[in-house]
């Protein structure tokens, strides 16, 4: 398994629209109208500018960066932990990386820790934390 | 008939309505686009359920994530149905904002574990955003 690059993403309103919508699908209601996509609602909970990104799209992007780190292990043992510190708009190119903080051998393999973020094109991290990943037979 | 939610009167342990839906070829193909992710699973789909279990009991409020926390046991397949279980684990005050932990369990259509989430709602804390 190799270290991949940082994976970059460029988010449009119409990619955090369409976010809503399918998680909304769940329900049924892919319509119903959300801060992140209605701009009154926006207005009217005090947020200007261009519309913000759920916390999940952030956290769906990590997951993208983390399985193409690690593969199938981190969705079968993967553990992530983020506080989302600022913003993520529409419009910013958001870069996804890590840095392994530490390994440690257990019974069921070894686990593998990392500090994670989501950064704008001006690196400011909007999303910070940390994963920690079993990989079975200690293969990395 | 959902209830006007009051922060002072969330009960901690309260639980939740459980939320079943089925994986479909449909969801996950609008999940792949909108994530611009052609191999994406639903993980994060299951994991926005905080919002709807804790929105389908209360009228919604005006909330914020701002912490959101996750363990992954399996990959859902198409024709899965998801099972959601959650509730009210805690509610405090901070630096006198509002916050409310919700966590969620959800299984599949054999009761295996497919993640499990710990999501903290700033509530009404527009300030949080901009001001963050």
């Amino acid at each position: 398994m190799t270290t991949p690059d940082p994976l970059v993403k460029t988010l449009t309103a119409a990619q955090i629209a369409a976010f809503e919508r399918c998680a909304a699908e769940v329900l049924g209601r892919p319509d119903d109208p959300t801060i992140h996509t209605d701009e009154d609602l926006a207005r009217e909970a005090g947020i200007a500018g261009p519309p913000i990104a759920s916390g999940m799209v952030t956290v769906a992007f990590l997951n993208e960066y983390l399985e193409a780190r690690f593969g199938p292990a981190w969705h079968e043992s993967g553990h992530l932990s983020v506080a989302f510190v600022a913003p993520t708009r529409a419009g910013e190119t958001v870069t996804v990386d890590a840095t392994e903080t530490g390994r440690r051998t257990t019974d069921d393999g070894e686990v593998v820790s990392l500090d994670v973020w989501c950064a704008n094109e001006h690196g400011q991290r909007a999303t910070v934390g940390s994963a920690d990943v079993r990989l079975p037979g200690g293969s990395s | 008939m959902k209830r006007p939610f009051s922060f002072e009167e969330a009960e901690v342990g309260e639980e939740l309505r459980a939320l079943s839906y089925e994986v479909t070829a449909g969801k996950l193909d609008a999940f792949r686009a909108a994530t611009t992710n052609p191999r994406a699973s639903m993980i994060t789909i299951a994991a926005k359920e905080y919002a709807y279990l804790l929105w389908a009991v209360y009228e919604e409020v005006m909330s914020i994530n701002a912490k959101h926390e996750a363990w992954y046991s399996k990959v859902p397949t198409v024709g899965d149905v998801i099972t959601a279980r959650g509730r009210i684990a805690d509610k405090y005050v901070r630096r006198g904002r509002r916050y409310l932990v919700v966590e969620t369990r959800s299984t599949d259509q054999t009761g295996d574990e497919i993640c499990r989430n710990r999501v903290t709602l700033l509530i009404g804390g527009v300030d949080a955003v901009d001001g963050a």
